[in-house]
């Protein structure tokens, strides 16, 4: 494929959308035909991204089904994978199959699944963090240095002002907390997210200009 | 009526004020008449020597660009992710060290595929091109997480990168990478996870260090004029934060009327 | 010099202790004492200046692995605005937070919802908003356009709270349940912003702890007008409306307990650790 085609032509189509973009959101009214047809655009990036949803779903089989055939490590785990998959994906079939109303809303067996089996499952293993903190807390809070001290310090009084207990121990902690919250966290909160505000908008501008280009894959 | 949609026009005056400073970086970077020197980025140094790492001890590099896609408000931690995804691929098909990306959206698949291919292209080893190396493990957080941390326990990677926007799961996985033993370079620009790859990841990149990257290491000067004109940027937002506070104090409210146009 | 014992404790170690420890409280409660702090009280403060019948838009935007810090702070809010006779619009921008709301209002307006003489009136779940940002946005301009139908597949023409919340202007107060993104920064960006700051469309945010260090700028800034932080701030809500109201719902409180009993294993831990590391570091040297 030539170079117009794999560079040239992504780049144009890049600035064009972004012009668009940055036009629709400071000068084009909510309401107005020209910004209903921006949203018309931005609905078919939608429809583009959904496609993309299929195209995962079929890497994602296609890779555990080459796995099985192989027998592959931990090949037994492919299969509850596919399996998991499709069922869940007839359960939702069948819920838009046979339910009267509207598309979206989740049959009874649906619902079920994902109260007593999804819900819990994600719970079980976002609580796995609890015990990934507790091992990181252990292993690199260390008076280190200057700025490690400070980390230790300060993080260990936030955990005694967020918790009962630091009440308990003494009354001060919570409104300690607060303050830590409220002024030198606010500060420095405040000074990263415009840094990161500002260098957001400097790699926009980089793209949009055909500058930066390493997301197109490397020039030969 | 107004010509700028009501509650934006201050934000359109500084994109204004922000974009004319790094255009202006830009073109001076460009022409050749100022180049500025950029400083050190130990966390996007260490890449190559995570890389090496990997290769001695015949292991192989677990890449992550975090839960972004291309169509979020997190797409530019993405990119500047992907950008150093080629790097990364470049060296590991120069020093002949296996790469395992796992993207978390489907629409960066065949994104990743084009640019991890180049690269081994670029390197001179497309034949050490393995497209079964770029796995997607599923659209949902934990589950995705889960699948990178049991990738990095099975295959002992030897050096973890992780570059992009990551929430819960980012301590997650850099406390996998260090009982693997794992060399880890790590950059997110959000701020509540910050903090987690700092205390946790032996490189850590913070906020716009990660959106410096595709400038950094491309090592083009018109780029790193444009951090440059960052930097311009950030220094209008202290001066007027400086200027609010001076004229707050006095009871003038001509500034916070401005922002709240 | 060998790194001591204490430097190097095998983790599963750690983990086993933890557990066991975080446990405990569920079979003996701790009973510890608990506070409203500042920014729990700005909450609860900004809803009960509410006149009744003011417009509450109540966002859903969380998944099931935040349930246990957000679902409190959801339903103790949801239970003060129906203890206040304020009417609540109830969605969702994240897919998993559609069902999820659900349940909430199940628990607070009873099982029959949405069979219950107040839906259409006073109470409306729309469900699912998809768009993220874009969709609260659009919603913030008009409510019909983001979402024709409620979650039940009724058209909002035929729902008479609807017909009165058109867009962002009528709205009273925004309760954003979030852990992630979209969130808070996603309704000051396109919502909030766009019609009028915090004056006419005042925030209010019940989020996980590790996101709240940096809603805080917005907070002073006044752009948000109170938060929930995480678990104690959900339990410290449940005090305020158990103490107003009365109220039966009650699911934080008895965890802070067992939240306490983790925080200070990890500093008990953190403080073990340091000894070992100031073993090694001075210890070591003097005896070479």
């Amino acid at each position: 494929m030539s170079v117009v085609v794999k560079r040239y032509i992504p780049l144009a189509i890049t600035f064009i959308m972004g012009m668009i973009m940055v036009i629709a959101t400071y000068f084009l009214a909510p309401g107005t035909p020209a910004r209903d047809a921006t949203a018309l655009l931005t609905g078919t990036v939608d429809v583009l991204v959904a496609t993309a949803g299929v195209l995962g779903l079929v890497v994602l089989l296609r890779h555990h089904s080459v796995n099985i055939s192989r027998r592959g490590r931990f090949w037994q785990y492919s299969i509850i994978t596919i399996v998991g998959v499709i069922l869940y994906l007839i359960v939702g079939l069948y819920g838009i199959a046979t339910h009267e109303t509207q598309l979206m809303y989740a049959s009874e067996l649906f619902s079920w699944v994902y109260a007593n089996l999804y819900v819990h499952m994600d719970m079980t293993i976002f609580s796995l963090l609890a015990f990934f903190i507790a091992s990181a807390a252990y292993r690199a809070f260390r008076l280190r240095s200057l700025e490690a001290s400070i980390l230790l310090i300060v993080g260990s009084l936030m955990l005694l002002a967020n918790a009962p207990v630091g009440a308990a121990i003494w009354e001060g902690f919570p409104d300690l907390g607060a303050w830590l919250l409220n002024v030198p966290n606010a500060a420095g909160n405040r000074a990263i997210t415009i840094g990161i505000a500002v260098g957001a908008i400097s790699l926009a501008i980089r793209q949009l200009l055909g500058v930066e280009r390493g997301y197109l894959g490397p020039e030969r | 009526m107004s010509i700028i949609n009501t509650g934006l026009v201050a934000s359109f005056v500084l994109l204004i004020i922000v974009l004319a400073e790094i255009l202006v970086a830009l073109f001076l970077a460009r022409t050749g008449k100022y180049v500025p020197k950029i400083r050190k980025i130990a966390g996007l140094e260490a890449i190559e020597e995570a890389v090496g790492r990997a290769t001695e001890m015949g292991r192989p590099i677990t890449f992550t660009t975090g839960l972004g896609g291309i169509r979020d408000q997190y797409y530019y931690q993405t990119v500047a992710g992907l950008s150093i995804l080629g790097h990364t691929a470049e060296l590991a098909a120069k020093y002949g060290a296996k790469l395992l990306y796992f993207p978390y959206d489907p629409t960066i698949m065949p994104m990743a595929h084009e640019i991890v291919e180049q690269s081994y292209i670029r390197a001179g080893k497309p034949e050490a091109f393995n497209p079964e190396n770029i796995q997607y493990l599923g659209g949902d957080q934990f589950p995705w997480a889960f699948g990178v941390l049991g990738a990095t326990y099975r295959e002992q990677s030897a050096a973890n990168i992780h570059m992009g926007p990551f929430w819960a799961e980012s301590l997650i996985l850099a406390e996998a990478g260090f009982y693997t033993g794992a060399i880890q370079v790590a950059g997110t620009a959000n701020y509540h996870q910050i903090h987690f790859f700092v205390v946790a990841a032996d490189y850590a990149l913070i906020g716009e260090e990660l959106m410096a990257a595709g400038a950094y290491l491309s090592k083009d000067p018109t780029q790193i004029g444009s951090l440059w004109g960052a930097d311009f940027g950030k220094l209008t937002a202290m001066i007027l934060c400086f200027v609010g506070i001076l004229l707050t104090a006095a009871g003038v409210t001509v500034l916070s009327d401005f922002f709240a146009l | 010099m060998s790194t001591p014992r204490l430097a190097r404790i095998d983790r599963r170690y750690i983990y086993l202790l933890l557990f066991l420890l975080v446990s405990l409280p569920f079979f003996y409660p701790l009973k510890l004492p608990l506070s409203v702090g500042e920014h729990a009280q700005a909450v609860w403060d900004v809803t009960e200046a509410l006149p009744p019948d003011s417009v509450v838009i109540s966002s859903f935007d969380f998944g099931p692995s935040t349930i246990t810090e957000n679902r409190p702070q959801a339903k103790a809010h949801l239970y003060q605005c129906k203890e206040r006779d304020l009417k609540v619009v109830a969605l969702a921008f994240w897919i998993s937070g559609g069902p999820l709301g659900e349940m909430v209002l199940r628990e607070v307006y009873g099982e029959d919802f949405p069979d219950i003489p107040e839906y259409g009136t006073r109470v409306v779940y729309l469900g699912y908003v998809p768009g993220n940002e874009v969709g609260m946005q659009t919603f913030g301009d008009s409510t019909v356009s983001a979402k024709g139908t409620d979650h039940y597949g009724t058209p909002v023409g035929e729902l008479d709270l609807m017909n009165e919340v058109t867009s962002a202007a009528d709205f009273d107060l925004w309760a954003e349940w979030t852990s992630g993104t979209p969130g808070e920064q996603q309704v000051i960006q396109f919502v909030q912003g766009r019609h009028g700051g915090p004056s006419a469309v005042p925030l209010v945010v019940g989020s996980t702890a590790v996101s709240v260090p940096g809603m805080m700028p917005f907070y002073s800034a006044g752009q948000i007008s109170g938060i929930m932080n995480g678990l104690s701030g959900g339990g410290q809500y449940e005090l305020l409306v158990d103490g107003e109201y009365g109220y039966p719902l009650v699911e934080a409180l008895p965890l802070l307990d067992s939240q306490s009993v983790a925080h200070v294993l990890i500093i008990v831990f953190v403080i073990i650790g340091n000894i070992g590391f100031a073993i090694t570091k001075y210890g070591g040297g003097q005896r070479s």
